[in-house]
């Protein structure tokens, strides 16, 4: 009898699910918030994604962003080392947002989906899933890539006033990382991996939780 | 369903909605939150607690950091030609009267515009809460989507400080540092941010609809 239900998490309507085609998206009748994101017919493998973008980040990490030919000389920096710059000169608040934008939460974010998807793939559940699946919410929102590739492109025009700039190799890959990893960010079905996880060891995940006597009672089978 | 007019919402009908994986939960009888989502076993709550406080906390802490963001240099660079400090104010004049007309707009968009945008509409939507404005609830949904959207482009210039700092420090080709009016620019970005991920936009709703819905306005 448990149809399924929806609820949007903005105005707390209760909907009933419809069928829909698997490729829609569908959005609160009432407020127009995203229910639940459309699915592609073809089913890209997530972990390719994951993998991909780990190889781009280092990539993107490893070549200048920038170089610069001012005075006769080429000059050139990555990030990274644009971040020990500002820690060296006593500014550890600017280089903590810069590097925990651009550094850790994307890198957190692709590691912890690693972590969720191989074990899963050789069908294991992996010890602290559900504290892996839940960190992997808290913190995309905080990796600013985009941002910080704008930023970078302000401040070569800047740049370019006084001296000759040429984007560096890592200006690229960064710009690249950002489609790859929206495109990860979006093929990563949550649901799906519940699902899984559930049908290989139902109490390993339950176990890796804090107490599962003080579950609710769900509404649908998870 | 008895035949009432109320509209059917989780609160009413003793649902929650998990946080971080969506799933719905039916929770223990005649309790608010407490109870631990079947799926991920993140806990569960109606309404996300103190939300009105935590929002106020954020804004307000935004907008102490809002004058010394501004009134504080973000950069520092000395030269032949002498001293010169930048804020962000001054940053933007610079790029106009330069000729970047296109970025002048965009870095005054995304670092005047948006952090101001963020304090006054986000205190706007407290606001109504606070009074149970019933009217206009979707538009001010779907301007909280916006601000939440819209955020994380007020970090624009720390990045743009950072990239000038990194790249003509390490090389020694300016007496060139970041201010501390960046760091405050920040912090204020981040506050801004975190007021509007602890604002439940579900209290606009309730407030249209008269329900009250418990947890949210209170603390």
């Amino acid at each position: 009898m448990a149809e399924k239900i929806l609820v949007c998490e903005q105005c707390d309507l209760v909907h009933r699910a419809v069928p829909v085609p698997a490729a829609c998206d569908q959005v609160c009748t009432r407020c127009g918030a995203l229910l639940d994101r459309g699915r592609s017919a073809s089913r890209v493998d997530p972990l390719a994604l994951v993998v991909a973008s780990l190889i781009l980040m280092v990539l993107a990490n490893a070549q200048p962003i920038v170089e610069l030919a001012i005075r006769g000389q080429s000059v050139s920096t990555t990030l990274f080392n644009a971040i020990v710059v500002l820690f060296g000169e006593e500014r550890p608040i600017v280089a903590t947002l810069v590097a925990s934008t651009t550094l850790l939460a994307p890198c957190a974010e692709l590691l912890a989906m690693c972590y969720v998807l191989l074990p899963l793939r050789a069908g294991v559940v992996p010890p602290r899933l559900s504290l892996v699946m839940r960190g992997i919410q808290t913190v995309r929102p905080w990796g600013m890539i985009e941002v910080f590739v704008l930023g970078t492109v302000v401040a070569a025009i800047k740049l370019a006033h006084v001296a000759r700039v040429v984007p560096g190799g890592g200006i690229w890959a960064f710009a690249a990382l950002v489609l790859l990893m929206a495109a990860t960010a979006s093929t990563f079905d949550a649901a799906r991996v519940w699902r899984r996880a559930f049908a290989i060891d139902r109490l390993a995940v339950l176990r890796g939780q804090q107490s599962a006597d003080r579950a609710a009672l769900s509404v649908d089978a998870p | 369903m008895s035949a009432t007019t109320a509209v059917p919402t989780a609160a009413r009908l003793g649902l929650a909605v998990c946080r971080f994986c969506r799933q719905v939960a039916r929770l223990p009888a005649g309790r608010v939150d407490g109870g631990l989502c079947p799926r991920c076993g993140a806990t569960l709550h109606v309404r996300l607690p103190d939300s009105v406080a935590r929002t106020w906390a954020f804004l307000i802490a935004a907008c102490a950091l809002y004058v010394p963001a501004n009134l504080l240099p973000v950069m520092r660079t000395s030269s032949l030609f002498g001293y010169q400090r930048d804020t962000i104010m001054s940053g933007i004049g610079f790029l106009w009267r330069s000729g970047s007309h296109g970025l002048a707009a965009l870095v005054f968009t995304a670092s005047v515009v948006i952090p101001l945008a963020k304090l006054l509409l986000l205190s706007y939507l407290l606001l109504t809460v606070h009074r149970r404005v019933a009217t206009g609830a979707r538009a001010r949904a779907m301007l909280y989507r916006l601000l939440e959207g819209v955020g994380r482009w007020s970090m624009l210039d720390v990045f743009v400080i950072a990239l000038l700092v990194g790249l003509l420090r390490l090389h020694a080709l300016a007496e060139v540092e970041a201010g501390a009016g960046a760091a405050a620019f920040g912090v204020m970005a981040v506050s801004t941010m975190l007021a509007a991920r602890s604002f439940d936009p579900r209290l606009i709703w309730d407030a249209a609809e008269a329900v009250d819905a418990p947890g949210g306005r209170h603390g």
